[in-house]
């Protein structure tokens, strides 16, 4: 059914321009000090051919939410426990593993943080991209496969595929392994791109060339991309949405210049003010106070109270959604009064 | 050497052998540092960059002797210390100090924090009153004293950093090098601990290397800035004028990838292609020259030195004045 050619298929589109939607998804993980809460209530959605960015510090729950998704939560300890993933008309969080898949690395694809330790030391890059092709798209040959990869490869950007396909991952550089990722992830053509954290561990003119490499790339082929990322300048060079994550929810969710010129929750506003930043002179760094937050302990209510400069009695209890827009709202007290409730 | 520069490295050269055979003959050299000279002054800041390779960590554990040095010299403090034995190091070993990387691994996890941070207390001053001195440097580094009996483990990244800190200025160093002291923390935990490292520096008078790939983070706290490719340092210069004004078209390029966290200052363009090669087989002439949009014949032959574009300012290239435009 699906395309072999670099450019994908038309396919279904929903009725509406929704790809996938994340409500109210909740995933725990049982552990012998306690439950925790990985991700609590996290609602987004994506857009054909958008680029969401969820962005957060280390425990915020940003990755859970994307392995989430693709199922890949390892249970035990994990588990989601409440929440709906719509894809193509079904509900991820029921589907049965059979039927994942046939989605996963076919449908969504992901790109994960650190080239060096995801790709398998003992095969060559050619047979890992090629693997994906032979398990959705049996019907293809060898030579085939081999011509799609190499396809592939030169699609990625890297020089001389036909013998870089049979060199192993210790024979290329960081930036050419993310490059092998994105092309293994790329290989049938999916329309969701979920890449974690895809250039923290490369050197800044790498990171431009891959950030450049995996917009155009979305453009060319008309995907879906949700990154997921700890650095809000990335942010602001690829996202069109925006979704802020701190103690596994989502705090804040807006457009990229909603979030960036009219951010309202204490924590956005802190988290940008505490970068130091090339473009603007500054003599003392803002500081939040305080630490990330222990997953296992935390606070009732607004999980950001303990650290927060305008924390208030009510914090104590649940932050209701404010709308500021029709796509950007703030969970936060400070604006109960004049905001409406979501 | 003026009284107000710490330490000094003239020349400085690390290199790796590389051995192949049975015999395990010496076939070629990584040069990870190749010909490195700077000065570091009292009470200030030099910030030393690059991208992952370019030999800016190595450089740092040169200068105190972690790494044996193939050529060149190292002054700490008017004194020569390049070939001193490890025993005519320990006095000096108090004077410099290094805070790494990685909090979590630069720890002992069987000691308390009490134990870490006074162990050089005994080791360089046995007549000190330990267990006074160790509270107070724990409060300078913002540790809370009821900590002192407590692990590494229970500790977070920023934490760790803090007792790192402690650590470093139990020894009452002069000289504190940096390496990569924020690049393992979150956001919001980075600005703390930058904003600690300028107190102390202030409180102190102490002079840092601060060593890291991240340029926004260099500018904030560095007074001046080296910037190194391939085992080389390309620019030195004041912090303020390298921002403004970049002369090597390598520290251009590296300034103009660095995303701007501003959605209305996007830009599509990609400033440099290809990657750095590899030490081992360093091209000739300019070591930026496979990557260089202005490369000439003269770069691939002959390698540019260090020279004079300002008062605070040095740049290695041929054509660092025709390439402003």
């Amino acid at each position: 059914m699906r395309s072999t050619r670099a450019l994908p298929s038309k396919g279904k589109i929903l009725s509406s321009d929704l790809i996938l939607e994340v409500k109210d998804l909740q995933t725990v993980f049982i552990t012998e000090e306690g439950v925790v809460k990985g991700c609590n209530g996290v609602s987004y959605s994506l857009k054909k051919g958008e680029t969401l960015a969820v962005v957060g510090e280390s425990g915020s729950g940003k990755s859970v939410t994307a392995m989430s998704i693709l199922r890949l939560i390892p249970e035990p300890p994990g588990k989601i426990v409440g929440g709906q993933i719509l894809f193509d008309g079904i509900d991820l969080v029921q589907a049965t593993e059979k039927q994942m898949r046939k989605i996963r690395g076919n449908q969504i694809a992901m790109i994960f943080q650190e080239p060096m330790t995801s790709l398998n030391p003992v095969l060559t890059v050619g047979r890992q991209i090629g693997e994906s092709l032979q398990l959705h798209q049996p019907e293809l040959g060898k030579a085939a496969t081999r011509a799609r990869v190499i396809e592939l490869l030169e699609l990625v950007g890297i020089p001389s595929a036909e013998q870089r396909i049979n060199e192993f991952p210790h024979q290329l550089s960081g930036g050419m392994k993310q490059r092998v990722m994105i092309a293994m992830a790329l290989a049938c053509n999916p329309r969701v791109l979920i890449a974690d954290e895809p250039t923290s561990a490369l050197d800044v003119t790498i990171q431009a060339q891959i950030l450049n490499l995996i917009r155009k790339l979305q453009q060319q082929l008309g995907m879906s991309v949700i990154m997921i990322t700890h650095d809000l300048a990335v942010v602001a060079e690829t996202a069109d949405s925006v979704a802020v994550m701190y103690g596994g929810r989502i705090v804040e969710y807006g457009s990229v210049d909603e979030i960036f010129h009219q951010a309202k929750h204490p924590y956005l506003e802190g988290l940008k003010r505490s970068m130091p930043r090339l473009d603007v002179e500054e003599e003392e760094l803002y500081t939040i106070e305080g630490m990330v937050p222990n997953p296992l302990k935390l606070p009732s209510g607004c999980p950001f109270r303990p650290r927060c400069p305008q924390v208030m009695d009510r914090c104590c209890e649940e932050p209701p959604a404010i709308s500021f827009s029709e796509t950007h709202y703030a969970r936060c007290w400070l604006y109960a009064e004049g905001g409406t409730d979501a | 050497m003026p009284e107000s520069c710490v330490l000094k490295v003239e020349d400085l050269q690390v290199y790796f052998p590389v051995k192949k055979g049975v015999l395990k003959r010496t076939v070629g050299h990584v040069k990870a540092v190749d010909g490195v000279s700077f000065e570091l002054r009292r009470g200030e800041t030099f910030g030393l960059v690059g991208e992952s390779g370019c030999g800016k960590t190595t450089t740092g554990k040169a200068i105190v002797r972690l790494e044996p040095s193939f050529g060149g010299k190292i002054f700490c403090q008017g004194r020569e210390i390049t070939h001193l034995s490890p025993l005519e190091m320990l006095p000096l070993r108090s004077c410099m100090q290094m805070i790494f990387q990685d909090p979590y691994s630069s720890l002992n996890p069987r000691m308390t924090i009490a134990d870490i941070i006074a162990e050089p207390i005994r080791f360089h001053r046995p007549e000190a009153d330990v267990s006074a001195e160790v509270v107070e440097y724990m409060e300078m580094a913002g540790l809370r004293k009821e900590y002192l009996l407590r692990y590494p483990h229970e500790f977070s990244g920023g934490q760790r950093q803090r007792i790192g800190i402690a650590r470093a200025l139990a020894c009452k160093p002069q000289i504190i090098i940096a390496d990569e002291p924020v690049s393992a923390l979150d956001v919001s935990i980075q600005s703390q601990i930058i904003n600690l490292m300028k107190t102390l520096q202030r409180e102190l008078g102490l002079s840092y290397l601060f060593i890291a790939h991240d340029l926004s983070v260099v500018k904030h706290i560095s007074d001046r800035v080296g910037v190194m490719y391939l085992g080389s340092l390309v620019e030195v210069c004041e912090t303020g004028e390298l921002y403004r004004k970049p002369l090597h078209p390598y520290t251009k390029a590296l300034f103009a990838s660095v995303p701007i966290p501003d959605p209305r200052k996007r830009s599509e363009k990609v400033p440099l292609q290809g990657e750095i090669p590899s030490p081992l087989n360093a091209p000739p002439g300019c070591k930026f020259q496979t990557r260089c949009p202005h490369a000439t014949d003269r770069c691939r032959s002959e390698a540019p030195k260090l020279e004079c574009a300002g008062e605070e300012h040095q740049v290695a290239c041929h054509y660092w004045r025709d390439i402003q435009e």
